[in-house]
């Protein structure tokens, strides 16, 4: 009895831990307590009621009807979207190229060759070296139709025939 | 986030947010539009609501604060004040009530609001002192002191309730 | 029905205005990253108008069509990544395809490998080198507007 009390003290300023609380709800929910504490049952019995109130029914939105509404939202992004896309594309002029003054423009590794003189150096280099590359590897391929060239049977017929026109205009 | 998730994470804490809209606003139609309304908005912002790290506190939060709003704009109106104490019920009146239990709930929606809320957030929604700081959104200090305000007054009350019943009814019990 | 025929007239328009630069887009995507070098001659030198037309002489256009040199640019990727290349080398000739490029020739030089590619249309001649070196790629495109006399 002095237990509740001084645990009552206790609660009333606010200072009862967890366990402490747990003690008192459970003396005051006993059907059989002390008279000096039965005006304080009410105020425990109303916390332990207040417990049980339910919220009232909330009903989720039908998803179904939401999309519904979406189909329109997506047609007009859509519309917009390729309305804007074709106007950029018209309208942009579409070489990047275009709008250099310069004769030569050059990025290495992203970073781009603002002195005219070194990017022609180097775009020059660059150029031919894809060429020389390219001249190598068609080199037997050339060389090939050069010779199909020179054993080309028409052409030697007509080349004689022009030396035989040439000798015989000689001649005459 | 879809139905199933909202009901999950969401409607889980129904009931204390009810409690909560009906400790503030002290009406049950009000409170139940209140909560209403609520859940109607968080199920309209439910994506946003995937990345909450402390649910419960945002969510008492966001009813506290709708329903102080309500409040608020009812006073603009000409209305009661939240904040301000109430004074005591009448002591005759309190007696004639035959449910005590229903007279200590008056007691409770005497105090002031912040008061009243702390008391129920500790006593009916056993939440511990941090989180009732982070719903309040004060101090764990400012709470324990709102906390023993708050149950110091309802002693108070009791007493003097009781003193007036013997009072009244001494000579019968 | 009227809202979807027009996004989808619009969409065809914005698709074929946008089909015949995929190789363009290419270069432009990648002239400046840092993994490649690129390099753009805008009007050739009186030496390379000359190169420009052996070059014209030796595949489709005859010996009586001048033509005139609209640039040239090449896109190189310098690197050891296989992977990347492969990459690369994919977008490249699927842009190609895209473009209506018509393969003309393949030619492998021991570690070299050279496909050349052509379109023409109208005036307008563009071929494209594409070449697999070990160690980088590099794709190689030049223009001529012909001339006919």
């Amino acid at each position: 009895m002095e237990n509740i009390d001084k645990l009552l003290d206790k609660y009333f300023d606010g200072i009862t831990s967890d366990e402490e609380e747990i003690i008192l709800k459970e003396y005051f929910s006993k059907e059989e307590i002390s008279p000096q504490h039965e005006m304080y049952k009410p105020l425990f019995s109303a916390f332990e009621s207040e417990k049980q109130i339910v919220a009232p029914k909330f009903t989720i939105p039908d998803e179904l009807n939401e999309k519904k509404s979406l189909p329109k939202r997506i047609w007009i992004t859509a519309a917009s979207v390729a309305a804007a896309i074709l106007f950029i594309v018209l309208l942009n002029p579409l070489s990047k190229n275009a709008k250099t003054e310069n004769n030569y423009l050059v990025y290495i590794n992203g970073k781009e060759i603002t002195n005219q003189e070194k990017a022609q150096q180097y775009a020059e280099e660059m150029f031919m070296q894809a060429e020389e590359i390219i001249r190598v590897s068609y080199q037997p391929f050339e060389e090939t139709k050069a010779i199909k060239a020179e054993m080309d049977a028409d052409k030697i017929f007509n080349d004689l025939s022009v030396e035989i026109n040439n000798i015989e205009s000689i001649i005459q | 986030m879809d139905a199933q998730q909202f009901q999950l994470q969401i409607l889980c804490y129904s009931d204390k947010l009810y409690r909560m809209a009906r400790s503030i606003l002290k009406d049950e139609s009000r409170s139940q539009d209140a909560y209403q309304e609520l859940m109607t908005r968080l199920w309209e912002k439910r994506k946003q609501l995937e990345k909450l790290e402390n649910p419960q506190a945002f969510l008492l939060t966001s009813m506290r604060n709708l329903c102080i709003d309500l409040l608020r704009k009812e006073q603009e109106n000409g209305e009661i004040s939240p904040n301000t104490e109430y004074n005591a019920p009448n002591p005759y009146q309190l007696v004639e009530q035959t449910n005590t239990v229903s007279v200590i709930y008056k007691m409770i929606d005497s105090l002031p609001e912040m008061q009243r809320t702390i008391v129920r957030m500790r006593d009916v929604e056993d939440l511990d002192i941090s989180e009732i700081a982070e719903v309040m959104q004060i101090t764990e200090n400012a709470v324990m002191a709102n906390l023993s305000r708050g149950r110091k007054k309802l002693r108070e009350i009791i007493i003097a309730h009781q003193q007036n019943e013997r009072k009244v009814y001494g000579k019968y019990r | 029905m009227k809202k979807i025929t027009t996004i989808l007239c619009l969409l065809f328009v914005v698709a074929a205005t946008v089909s015949a630069q995929q190789l363009e887009k290419l270069f432009e995507k990648y002239m400046e990253d840092e993994r490649f070098n690129y390099v753009y001659q805008k009007r050739p030198s009186v030496m390379d108008r000359l190169n420009d037309i052996n070059e014209v002489y030796s595949s489709t256009v005859t010996i009586y069509n001048t033509s005139e040199s609209l640039g040239r640019q090449m896109l190189t990727l310098n690197s050891a990544d296989a992977a990347l290349e492969e990459n690369f080398s994919k977008e490249v000739v699927n842009a190609l395809k895209a473009d209506k490029y018509e393969q003309v020739s393949i030619v492998r030089n021991g570690k070299n490998r050279v496909e050349k590619y052509e379109k023409k249309t109208g005036n307008r001649l563009s071929k494209v080198s594409f070449i697999k070196n070990p160690g980088n790629v590099m794709v190689s495109w030049n223009e001529y507007e012909t001339k006919k006399k």
